[in-house]
Formats: C-alpha cells, structure tokens, sequence
C-alpha cells in the first residue's frame, strides 16, 4: 500500500521534472543529424567511456564520456563516385582548349604585399579548446 | 490435512494496483513517445520505450547489482551475481560479433571502449563503495526511484552532483597512466573473444557457486511463479534469469537502434550540467564540456540525448510497473544517518562512474559485453570497493557484514 505523502512528493517531482525538460527544449536547439559521411569515424560517439588512444591523430577526437570504437579510422571512406552517364551517341571530342597566354612581364617588381595585421588578443576568459591526448 | 495442500504453490495475495501512478507513468510513457517521436525522431521515441522496458525489467525483477554483491559477500548466495554474469554473457554473444561488423543496415556500431586505467581502477573501487552507501548502483538507483523511493530519490540527487564534479576533474585523471582501450574481439578474434568473455563470466559463476555449496551445502534455486497462471509478467515478480535475459535483449537492441549500448551516467552528468548552467555556474567553459560531443550535447535539448530519454523511460516503466504490482512509494523510514549515506552514496557513486566511464551499466555490463577489457577491471575494483562499502554501512544504521 502507498502512501499518500510519498506518492505526492514523487507527483511534485514528476511535474517538477517534465517543466524541466520543457523549459529546455525550448530554450536549446535539436541540432540537425550530421551527414554520414562528416561524421568522424564513421560511428556515433556513444556515451560512458572516452576514445580509445587511436584516435590521437585527430585534433579533438570523440571525447571521453563519448566513446569512440577503439583504433576506427577518423574519417569515413568516401562514397564511391557515381557512374559517368552514358551518352547515347557517341560524343563529338571538344576542341582543344587555346594555348595559354604569355606571362605579362613586370616593368618593376611587385611590392611585397603588407604583413597581415597582428591578431586581435583573446577575451578575458576565453580559452583554445583543447586537445585531447589519451595516452 | 491432505497432500494436495501441501503441493500447492505458495502464491502472493493478489496485487491491488495504485491507479493513479499507473495512470500517470501509462500517460508519460504514451506521451513520451508521441512527443519524442515528433521533436526528435522515432528511433529516439523508441529508445525512449526501451528505456521503459529496462524499468519494467529492473523493477519486477529486483535485478539490483548492489543487493546481489552484497548478498555474495554476506551471505554467501549468489543467485543474484550469477544471474547477472548470465545476463552479461547473453549480450556478450550478440554484441562483439555485431561491434566486430562496425555496422547493421547503415547504423554504424560502436562499443563501450574505454582506456585501461587509473582513471577506472579508482573510480570504479570510488563507485563500488558509493553504491553500497547509497543503496543501488546507476540502474537500481532509477528504478527504484521509478518505484517511488524517496530515498533513493535523494541518492539520485547527490549522483547528479558527483557526476557533475566529475566532469570537471576528468580531464585531470585522463592525465593519469593508462593503456590504451583494448578490444578483445579486436586482439584475439571475434569467436575467440566470445568463448574467452564467456569462459571469464563462467569461472565468476562457478566461484559464487563453489562458496555458496561449502557454506549452505545447496546452491539456492530461483523460486517459482508467485502469482497464478501468466498474471506475474503484468504484476510480478520476475524470476531473476528472465529478467536478466530481458535485459540482455534490450541492452542489444539499443545497440542496434543507437548504435552504442547502453548506458546511465553521462546522463546524470549532462543533467548536472545544464542545471549548473541554468544556475549560471559557468559549465560550458570546463574542459570536459568544450570537448566536442559534450558541448554540443550541452547546447542541445536533453530530448536529442539517448541516454537521458533511456533514462526517462527507465523511470516511468519501474514506475507504472510498481503502480502495476501495488508498491509504488512505500511508506519507509528515513533516519537522518541513512539518508547521510544515500547523499554521500550518491556523490561517490556520481563521481566514481565519470572516472571509470561508467556504472554497472555503462562500464561493466555494456563494457564486458563490447568485449573492452576496462570492463572487468571496472569489475574488479568496484568489487572491491564495494567491500568498503558493505563495511561502512553499520556506521550509517545500516545492515553491514553482520547480518541484523
């Protein structure tokens, strides 16, 4: 048999965390599912245990507490290409392309281009992500 | 009297159902799916369902990791450890064989791999205790909140909190020594892993098996059907095998609908996480949640997550399960020292599973059966810490090595 006050104070809670989950819905977006072929090793990081050292060659591999399946490859093999179409006549060559235009000479040497400006400095309390380094 | 009485099953009276937690948790779990279905996906809506599954599995058959070591160590009956190695060794079958093809039908695969440990060896040993402490571990912390716990509601509140602490030291442990992930499937073969993973859980089984026999001169069987006819699949209790097996199947069909297996406590990470931030604690220039994955789980809804909709559903199915069985919430004492170990529990339970990369669950369920070699360390360590834990207990007012 329940009893009433527990089974208030867990309906209290239940309310509590539904509007919890509402408010952030809401306020955070649902990101748009990545195309297979972007998505770093060609698995989901899944989440409860970091990547394996194998993945040390990518600059910000799968994260721990987002496992990654130990020694798969970074960056998913590419799609084969898609067939070339068949014509259905024969087609005609192109004409070759015209030659190249002769390189106009420089009646004095181009000026060096100016330096790039000096990056700007970093916001208080801002900081580089950083990599991860599983030994 | 006559023969016949005495062979007649000892049945429990019959269940009277609390309608309203069933009313309410039935409608979240019909909601949930809906509306997941709807702003997410439908592969997430049915992870979400999955999730109630796993409650309903963990509720009916009590299937608790803590109780079970517990009762080994104290008791010396392990029907409940090696009903878990079995659970384990089902999904082990299914699992490196699946994780060794990388995909099924387009859905890549990856296992719960982790690094091979400081990091494990201490926050497991770090959980193991926490769990004890706290009266459930990752799984049986939710479906007994689920089944209405207050307790363990507190426990789940200070597991949040650890955590979330966690996340801000992980980066400092994952420093510390440490071999890299090791895929058994991938070093030895997938068969040889298999029969390796199952021989493993095999020799765990024996030995409880072999303590249990020298210490009862029996080995404890699982009891029969305690409701008429087929009544106990809707109101319980489950025997302890068919609820592990249950579990096995669903921990294999989040695999293969996520495409990672299943797993608890980078939720309560998140959860901490984005209540910090809503707190205006500054979570998203840690370390950890700048990672890639965890910043944009961060920024994104919780409902884009699986592992927090899994635990949703977990949660509404112990609870409409306990509804269903007329336990829900029941009335408990809750003395000042316990409720002291359910929030240290918790801390310790919450901080241990982000070291270790997980909790019974994440790391030694889901870990073994992928076939990652930190799943048996996670087993080890949380063993024997959860030695500690039992220790500790009677300085909290609770049942210790000495049986009250």
């Amino acid at each position: 048999m329940s009893t009433g006050r527990n089974t208030l104070l867990f309906g209290v809670m239940f309310a509590a965390g539904t509007a919890a989950v509402v408010a952030d819905h809401v306020t955070s977006p649902v990101p748009q599912a990545a195309p297979a072929v972007a998505q770093s090793g060609a698995a989901p990081c899944a989440a409860g245990a970091p990547c394996a050292a194998g993945a040390s060659v990518a600059a910000a591999p799968c994260a721990a507490g987002a496992p990654c399946a130990a020694g798969a490859p970074l960056a998913a093999a590419p799609p084969p290409p898609a067939p070339m179409p068949q014509a259905e006549e024969q087609a005609q060559l192109a004409p070759p392309p015209p030659p190249p235009a002769p390189m106009p000479e420089p009646e004095t040497p181009a000026a060096l281009a100016p330096p790039p400006p000096a990056p700007l400095p970093m916001p208080d309390g801002a900081t580089e992500a950083p990599d991860l380094v599983v030994n | 009297m006559s023969d016949t009485a005495l062979d007649r099953p000892n049945y429990l009276p019959p269940a009277i159902s609390d309608k309203g937690p069933v009313l309410v948790a039935g409608i979240g779990l019909l909601l949930g799916f809906v509306v997941i279905s709807w702003l997410i996906d439908l592969r997430q809506a049915t992870l979400f369902l999955i999730g109630g599954g796993l409650g309903a599995a963990l509720y009916h058959g009590s299937f608790g990791f803590t109780g079970g070591w517990r009762r080994m160590v104290v008791e010396k009956r392990g029907r409940g450890m090696r009903a878990q190695m079995l659970m384990i060794g089902v999904a082990a079958i299914a699992m490196i064989p699946l994780l060794a093809a990388g995909s099924v039908g387009g859905q890549p695969l990856v296992g719960a791999m982790a690094p091979v440990g400081v990091s494990v060896l201490i926050g497991a040993a770090i959980f193991g205790l926490g769990m004890q402490l706290g009266g459930g571990c990752g799984s049986g912390t939710l479906f007994t909140v689920g089944g209405g716990s207050a307790r363990m509601l507190v426990t789940l509140a200070f597991f949040i909190v650890g955590a979330l602490i966690g996340t801000a030291h992980l980066p400092w442990w994952l420093e510390q020594p440490s071999l890299p992930a090791i895929n058994i499937g991938a070093e030895l073969g997938t068969g040889f892993a298999v029969i390796a993973t199952i021989a493993a859980l095999g020799i765990v089984a024996l030995v409880t098996a072999i303590i249990e026999r020298r210490a009862h001169g029996n080995i404890e069987a699982d009891p029969g059907p305690r409701r008429p006819g087929w009544s106990w699949l809707l109101y319980g209790p489950w025997p302890l095998v068919g609820a592990g097996l249950v579990l096995a199947l669903l921990n294999i069909a989040t695999l293969l609908l996520a495409g990672h297996p299943w797993s608890i406590t980078y939720g309560f990470g998140l959860w901490g996480a984005k209540i910090a931030q809503a707190a205006g604690v500054p979570v998203a220039s840690w370390e950890f949640w700048t990672w890639p994955a965890q910043a944009r789980a961060l920024s994104s809804s919780v409902l884009n997550d699986n592992t927090s909709v899994m635990n949703f559903g977990i949660i509404l199915g112990a609870a409409l399960t306990a509804g269903l069985a007329g336990k829900f919430a029941p009335k408990a004492a809750l003395p000042l020292a316990s409720l002291a170990a359910a929030a240290l529990g918790g801390l310790l339970m919450g901080y241990g599973a982000r070291l270790s990369f997980g909790c019974n669950i994440g790391a030694l369920f889901s870990g073994i059966a992928s076939g990652s070699l930190h799943g048996w360390l996670w087993f080890g360590s949380a063993f024997i810490g959860s030695l500690a834990g039992i220790w500790l207990r009677p300085f909290f007012g609770l049942d210790g090595f000495a049986k009250k």
